[in-house]
């Protein structure tokens, strides 16, 4: 199957090693995959703080990029859900543009979704000998309504050991900007998720989506707390034989 | 009780405040745990069908709000009663004010009403040396207390049972325990004494029937009912937008509101009364005046905030945010807080008061998936952010240039990939141990309560070549 990778600006620009795993993984799964030039942001840092035309300039050019792509697969839930459920709203006035993005809304997918739904995979092949919980994002779970693949996909993982998290669906607290405007009330939110992170006992936090993650990672490493925190295709990339390029 | 003009002092305030926050925690940990066995005892596909009828009900209801207000205001006025229609809270507290005068009213028995906080009814009553009490429990903690209600079904979620008794020792002459069951003894005791005295009893509405005229007050202590069972005068104010058809609809949203309230299959008093006493009764007010408030209200119908009137006041959307949880009510400022509060309050109060509340919240989505009544709470704060930018102009100086700046880089691949290399080149200032270490605002803030990740050596376009050819040769 034929696929194009819409990245996102956070793994792009902080998080490499994430992009590199979802290529991996992929392509060990039978997808040939590309990297459509000129792909950026998916706008939603502008989007949630109210700057809708804007994000519209930038979406235009998202919708453009992927035009030609088959399938867009994307390894963050909240970016996926910003083209579902953002980008309709953004062009809600423009029928053309709104067509256009009705059709990259049509072919876009989250990571494990397009696995689990679209590859019907359940199973990676990988090999990850330990405890893992998983952090369900809110857009992920609540906009795209993407909740079980991920932990369907982890718990087939051979050798690991999958412990629910308590009050998975919490919000950690990072809400893009909020994290930084009101950073005190957010702070004391994704406290209350390292608290439930820790009683785990997990080794391993997993997630779908690298903000959260990086605001819980940070806290959980300015508290001090040896834990390792993965974006899911980082672990299904584990043990899972040669490299795939 | 003195507000604070700034949102930020406020919820500086009460993140400082742990007595309060641990009450606030454990009152929406158990709200929303109960909510969430109800919910399961239905079953989540029914809990959704019903969901879907009440929305459509509410729906429905407020697109001909004009007619049910019409059928409403006949019915109240077949049945004997009076109506008044008051345009703001001032019309609204004028005329009930008038009303104690005429009656010459000393003791004035309250149930719960929002309504009656939003128009600041008690201090205008009590100016005028009537004696106001609040009969519902919780109502009762906060006047003790000189408070405002932190939540919209549990006003005094905020306190613990420590400084409940302190309050409660205030007015008592024997010295009461902490324990729950004396605290409650003693409030049932001191109360059940005034209900003997009314002059004026006022109640809040959970459903006005328009078919009817019936007011349907729901409540867990019975003070609702005991207060129009023996008010000679009774005075009940609503919202205008709380009218549902007729009972069939009743039905629906008591099973609802309960349960996503407080888990109850049923709040245990529901008592529905068409005001004055027919000449065989024995019980219930000799006269009778519905007070309709819009105060804000109209000016949502037509609207994309319309769908802001499907409230039907069961708090859900407060226990299932994370930021009310961790900052509780009074810091939102207004009487309404948490998700439907930061929506409210900008709404009908002005987004140059509390349009920073429309920040106040990670857009998380909880609330509008615990809305029984479907008001998509999230994409509300959202709009209320964007109409920020596009009608004041602006969103803040610093997030017009952010912003603007963005989308000129992020629309096209060349500035993009200059612009983020640049950064990472001169980045090494800020940076300690691969991490970021210091930085300007908003970074800076960041870093307050976490660590940050510095832009690695190597981006992924910049990989990607790599993999890309590897895998063609």
């Amino acid at each position: 199957m034929k696929a194009s990778l819409f990245v996102t600006c956070i793994a792009d620009l902080m998080y490499a090693d994430v992009g590199k795993s979802v290529v991996q993984v992929l392509r060990r799964n039978g997808v040939e995959l590309d990297f459509p030039e000129g792909q950026t942001c998916c706008g939603q840092p502008a989007f949630s703080s109210g700057y809708y035309k804007e994000t519209a300039i930038v979406a235009k050019k998202m919708i453009e990029v992927f035009e030609n792509s088959e399938k867009v697969v994307i390894p963050s839930g909240s970016c996926a859900a910003m083209i579902h459920h953002g980008y309709p709203i953004l062009f809600e006035n423009d029928p053309k543009w709104k067509k256009r993005a009705e059709e990259f809304v049509a072919k876009s997918y989250e990571f494990s979704q397009f696995i689990v739904d679209i590859l019907g995979i359940t199973d990676v092949g990988a090999t990850f000998k330990k405890k893992v919980t998983y952090h369900s994002s809110c857009h992920m779970t609540r906009i795209l309504g993407v909740e079980e693949q991920p932990k369907i996909l982890l718990k087939n993982v051979k050798g690991i050991d999958f412990i629910e998290l308590p009050y998975a669906f919490d919000c950690c607290g990072f809400g893009g900007t909020f994290s930084m405007k009101m950073a005190d009330i957010s702070s004391a939110i994704v406290d209350e998720k390292v608290d439930n992170i820790i009683a785990t006992g997990a080794d391993v936090l997993v997630g779908s989506d690298l903000t959260c993650l990086m605001n819980i990672g940070g806290r959980l490493s300015r508290r001090g707390v040896p834990m390792q925190v993965m974006h899911l295709a980082q672990v299904l990339d584990q043990g899972g034989g040669k490299n795939a390029y | 009780m003195h507000i604070e003009p700034s949102f930020r002092k406020r919820y500086h305030k009460a993140l400082s405040d742990t007595a309060m926050l641990k009450a606030v925690k454990n009152g929406t940990g158990r709200l929303r745990g109960q909510r969430a066995t109800a919910i399961e005892a239905v079953g989540t596909e029914r809990w959704m069908a019903f969901r879907d009828r009440a929305e459509a009900i509410r729906l429905h209801v407020i697109q001909h709000l004009d007619q049910y207000l019409d059928q409403l205001i006949n019915n109240v006025l077949k049945n004997g009663g009076h109506v008044c229609l008051a345009k703001t809270g001032e019309e609204a507290v004028k005329y009930i004010s008038d009303l104690a005068k005429k009656k010459n009213a000393k003791t004035i028995l309250k149930s719960k009403s929002m309504v009656s906080e939003e128009i600041h009814l008690n201090p205008a009553l009590e100016k005028q040396g009537c004696n106001v009490i609040e009969s519902d429990l919780g109502e009762w903690i906060i006047q003790l207390a000189g408070e405002t209600p932190s939540h919209i079904i549990a006003p005094a979620m905020h306190k613990n049972r420590f400084q409940v008794a302190d309050l409660f020792n205030a007015v008592s002459e024997e010295k009461i325990p902490t324990e729950i069951a004396d605290l409650c003894g003693f409030a049932r005791k001191y109360l059940r004494e005034k209900f003997l005295g009314i002059d004026i009893g006022i109640t809040g509405c959970n459903f006005a029937l328009a078919d009817s005229g019936a007011i349907t007050l729901c409540t867990n202590e019975g003070n609702a009912r005991i207060i129009s069972a023996l008010s000679p005068t009774l005075v009940t104010i609503m919202g205008m937008e709380r009218i549902l058809p007729g009972l069939e609809e009743l039905t629906v949203m008591l099973s609802l509101l309960a349960r996503s309230a407080t888990g109850q299959k049923l709040t245990v008093y529901n008592t529905l009364s068409t005001g004055v006493r027919n000449e065989e009764e024995l019980d219930g007010p000799q006269e009778f005046h519905l007070v309709i408030v819009d105060n804000g209200r109209s000016k949502q119908l037509g609207t994309k905030y319309e769908k802001i009137l499907n409230c039907i006041r069961c708090g859900s959307c407060l226990n299932a945010c994370p930021v009310y949880r961790n900052i509780g009510g009074h810091a939102y400022g207004w009487v309404y807080p948490g998700p439907i509060g930061a929506v409210l309050s900008p709404l009908y109060q002005g987004m140059d008061k509390y349009g920073e509340l429309a920040y106040a919240t990670t857009l998380c989505g909880a609330c509008t998936f615990a809305c029984p009544v479907k008001i998509p709470l999230h994409d509300m704060l959202y709009a209320l952010r964007n109409d920020k930018v596009e009608l004041e102009k602006t969103g803040g100086v610093v997030e017009d240039i952010t912003y603007k700046g963005w989308s000129a880089t992020f629309a096209t691949m060349s500035r993009y990939r200059f612009s983020v290399r640049m950064a990472r080149r001169f980045q090494f200032p800020l940076v300690k141990a691969e991490k970021i270490a210091y930085g300007p605002p908003p970074i800076s803030d960041w870093l307050r309560h976490r660590d940050m990740p510095a832009l690695p050596d190597k981006f992924f376009h910049e990989i990607w070549p790599e993999m890309d050819n590897d895998r063609k040769e």
